[in-house]
């Protein structure tokens, strides 16, 4: 007898067990508080690889990462060259091996949605409804994308600015001319500004927009900015004083089709922030969101009549590039996780009501993990400024998830049963280790100083930048974040014959774990094993290199390289996870380890629904009331 | 950043009833002034000389100008009116006449009546605080700090300068990560 009608998992990336713990215990995330309260708690959430993709890849499917096939952030795909700047990045659902539980609900004529998970797009499913997952953030692609790359739906973020900015657009103003139905003000000043848009999945045509600044009289110089696509205030896009966010702006794009196609209209939504203008112009800076589109991101098409897009932003990576880039301050980074949180709270709401039917729901949402790769270190930070910036921010951004979660627990209801999760932890910044140096001084890998004419390029030996790997030196290829391959022959450039594949093995092995960190004087390496080996955590796959290594967690940059056991400074690697619902004990604090990959087969005992073909995970069964 | 103009005028009258005079004093006046031989000795090569409002706007893009208005008070109001309508939002101007100095525009102190005495050879050093061109070694005057509206401006345009190149160095570091790099998930 099922003991939950349907089934809904709410993830929080990199949401880390011991820091939610602090929160709650401080009074604050009722949502959260009242979740673990009223449902079962896990303290030692295990998986591994720390990392997004295979993570969430072994939440949907209950499959180890050998199995799903995705075992890192990127992805090796086969016939290009070892070097790890070939690898792609690894979202989206034509990576995975593993059925999902989606998938397998609905082929069995139960209707899921599925909204901005990171391994779900495109979706394969009859009944079912999906919101475009194939990156970190909804409405984005990164399949098949190098680096850090990806494609937004419809444009990223932006500068205009009298300064300058890698993402801006620069502009001068001069004095006024040629304006309709100006404001009241005592002195006007305009630039005419060639937007571009960037990382646009579909190609969009430049805008020329026109900024418009006046000086109202309230005795203060320039105080007022007005944006427009004409030179008429009366058309403005908004009007802002310094600091002010604009009210969500929907606008018909054009886009920038082939040479002889027709160009076509996407409607898109942005919200802008003054950030700065100066009483006499001198700077001006004004930030400009990332363009939200709404076609072509839920399956099927139609279900996007459920959605209403005309007032929400997806606030792409809640503002973190922009911060790393000194474009904006911590203040907008934690507006935009507001408004990041209310684009997938409306989708989700959106679905939710207009299908009641639904049997199965999984979301997951990115700005706690965007918040500890920007912070985690500066909770740190000796200079109690920083760090208490650092930890009110933390807080902030937990108190926008919380509220998240309280909102879709009134609309799943009391016959739901739920989980809770995180795809790992994370831990602050530590001395970074050089793999390509570890290797090097063994003589199995050779790197030389990137060649470049460029004035600008900025060399750094210890951490790794500016090298280029000489394939036809290098009989080992650090690739990913745990892997070194033998660059056999048969990989474009390799070196190594298949003869001396063991041989080659065991030094990459060996000079890993003698490695001595220049910093410490000591091992960073934890462990480093065969790809074989590295199966029994259920690593190993096929995307796995042909050594298996992990870092000590005082080493890392904040996840990706070690075991989920790991702890350093206020961080750690465990995941949340937690369950809630009809037939879960209550108030349970469940203290053995438990992984990922034993949710799907949980939920599915819990409903009395089927379970993908690839599951490999347990039934969790002492977290229900009556487990016999 | 945009560039800096700078305009400076010379003339041998300035009707104070005029709309030249009005423009002037919006910013910084001195009325404790001695003018002497023009400054053009102490003008960098980048500095062009022109005559006449006709052609003045079209050198506007060369950096500092100076505008020797030989037409008397109704030719100088014509061609103030003429280059501040014409001249970007960052334009400095100075207006030197026998009996007047006066500093108007970007960067300068609004309202101000200068106490201190002024010579000709001041205005070159007070514009450079603000404006972008070249001065020679041949400079002697000192910088009229009561017309700026912020004494260290350079150093703060400066301070700008090198946030931009910091930003710039962030975002290009971030393009070229290697796998035990620093991952940022974005």
């Amino acid at each position: 007898m099922p003991l939950a009608r349907r089934a809904a998992l709410v993830g929080f990336d990199c949401a880390i067990p011991r820091r939610l713990e602090a929160l709650m215990a401080g009074g604050e995330l009722p949502n959260f508080r009242k979740f673990t309260e009223e449902g079962a708690y896990f303290t030692e959430g295990f998986n591994l690889p720390t990392v997004t993709p295979p993570s969430w890849a072994t939440i949907a499917t209950g499959a180890w990462p050998r199995t799903h096939g995705v075992e890192d952030y990127y992805y090796y795909v086969e016939g290009r060259p070892l070097v790890h700047r070939e690898t792609v990045q690894a979202f989206g659902s034509a990576v995975l091996r593993a059925e999902t539980i989606w998938d397998r609900w609905d082929r069995a004529g139960l209707k899921p949605i599925v909204v901005n998970y990171p391994m779900s797009w495109p979706s394969s499913m009859r009944n079912g409804i999906m919101v475009m997952g194939e990156g970190i953030s909804p409405a984005e692609r990164r399949y098949m994308e190098k680096g850090n790359a990806h494609r937004e739906y419809l444009a990223a973020e932006g500068i205009i600015s009298t300064e300058i900015f890698a993402q801006g657009t620069r502009v001068e103003f001069s004095r006024a001319r040629g304006w309709r139905n100006l404001p009241p003000g005592r002195a006007f000043a305009d630039f005419t500004a060639r937007v571009s848009f960037r990382e646009a999945a579909v190609p969009l045509a430049d805008a020329v927009w026109h900024g418009l600044a006046w000086d109202s009289g309230a005795g203060g110089g320039f105080d007022r900015f007005a944006l427009s696509a004409e030179k008429d205030y009366s058309a403005a896009f908004f009007t802002l004083s310094k600091g002010g966010w604009s009210e969500p702006v929907e606008l018909d794009f054009a886009t920038a089709e082939p040479a002889g196609g027709p160009p076509r209209a996407e409607k898109g939504v942005f919200r802008a922030k003054l950030l700065e203008m100066t009483d006499d112009l001198d700077a001006f800076t004004l930030y400009v969101s990332g363009i939200s589109g709404r076609t072509g991101i839920v399956d099927p098409p139609e279900a996007a009549s459920a959605i209403d897009f005309s007032r929400v932003i997806t606030a792409n990576d809640i503002g973190l590039v922009s911060y790393l880039g000194g474009a904006v301050g911590m203040d907008t980074v934690s507006e935009l996780a507001e408004f990041h949180s209310e684009w997938i709270l409306n989708a989700a709401e959106g679905l939710l009501k207009s299908f009641p039917d639904w049997d199965l729901f999984y979301l997951h949402s990115h700005p706690i993990d965007w918040f500890y790769h920007g912070f985690l270190s500066d909770m740190e930070s000796p200079d109690p400024r920083i760090r208490n910036a650092a930890l009110e921010l933390e807080l902030s951004v937990y108190r926008t998830e919380d509220r998240l979660l309280g909102r879709l627990l009134e609309i799943f209801g009391d016959d739901t049963v739920t989980c809770v999760c995180s795809d790992h932890g994370a831990t602050p910044m530590g001395p970074i280790f050089n793999t390509a140096e570890a290797l090097a001084a063994k003589g199995l890998c050779s790197y030389v100083r990137k060649p470049s004419s460029s004035y600008w390029d900025v060399y750094e030996e210890s951490e790794g930048y500016g090298y280029e790997l000489e394939l036809d030196r290098s009989r080992a290829v650090p690739q990913k974040y745990m892997f070194v391959y033998v660059n056999l022959e048969r990989y474009p450039g390799g070196i190594v014959g298949e003869a001396d594949y063991e041989s080659t093995r065991g030094e990459i092995i060996d000079a890993l774990l003698d490695y001595r960190h220049p910093e410490t004087g000591e091992r960073p390496v934890l462990l480093a094993v065969r790809k074989e080996d590295a199966r029994v955590f259920g690593m190993g796959g096929d995307q796995a290199g042909d050594v298996v290594y992990a870092l000590k967690p005082e080493y890392m940059a904040e996840h990706g390289y070690g075991f989920p056991t790991g702890e350093s400074g206020i961080g750690s690697l465990k995941n949340v996870l937690a369950f809630r619902g009809p037939g879960i004990r209550k108030g349970l604090v469940y203290r053995r380890p438990r992984w990922l990959c034993d949710i799907v087969p949980t939920l599915c005992h819990a409903t009395g629904n089927p379970v993908p073909r690839d599951c490999e995970g347990a039934v969790i069964y002492q977290i229900f009331e009556d487990f016999d | 950043m945009s560039d800096i103009r700078t305009v400076i005028f010379t003339a041998d009258a300035v009707d104070r009833a005029g709309s030249a005079w009005a423009a002037a004093s919006r910013g910084t006046v001195f009325p404790n002034f001695t003018f002497g031989e023009l400054p053009r000795d102490h003008a960098a090569g980048g500095i062009p000389a022109a005559s006449g409002a006709a052609d003045a706007l079209g050198l506007i893009e060369a950096g500092a100008l100076l505008v020797n208005v030989a037409s008397g008070p109704e030719g100088l109001d014509g061609a103030v009116a003429a280059l501040e309508d014409g001249s970007p939002l960052r334009t400095v101007f100075a207006l030197a006449a026998p009996d007047t100095l006066a500093f108007w525009g970007h960067g300068i102190a609004e309202g101000v009546a200068g106490k201190a005495s002024a010579a000709h050879t001041d205005v070159l050093p007070t514009l450079a605080m603000v404006g972008e061109f070249l001065l020679s070694k041949a400079v002697e005057g000192r910088v009229l700090f009561e017309a700026l509206r912020n004494p260290s401006y350079k150093q703060g345009q400066i301070g700008r300068l090198k946030a931009a190149l910091a930003r710039l160095e962030k975002v290009m570091k971030r393009s070229s990560q290697e796998p035990w790099d620093k991952h940022d998930c974005a």
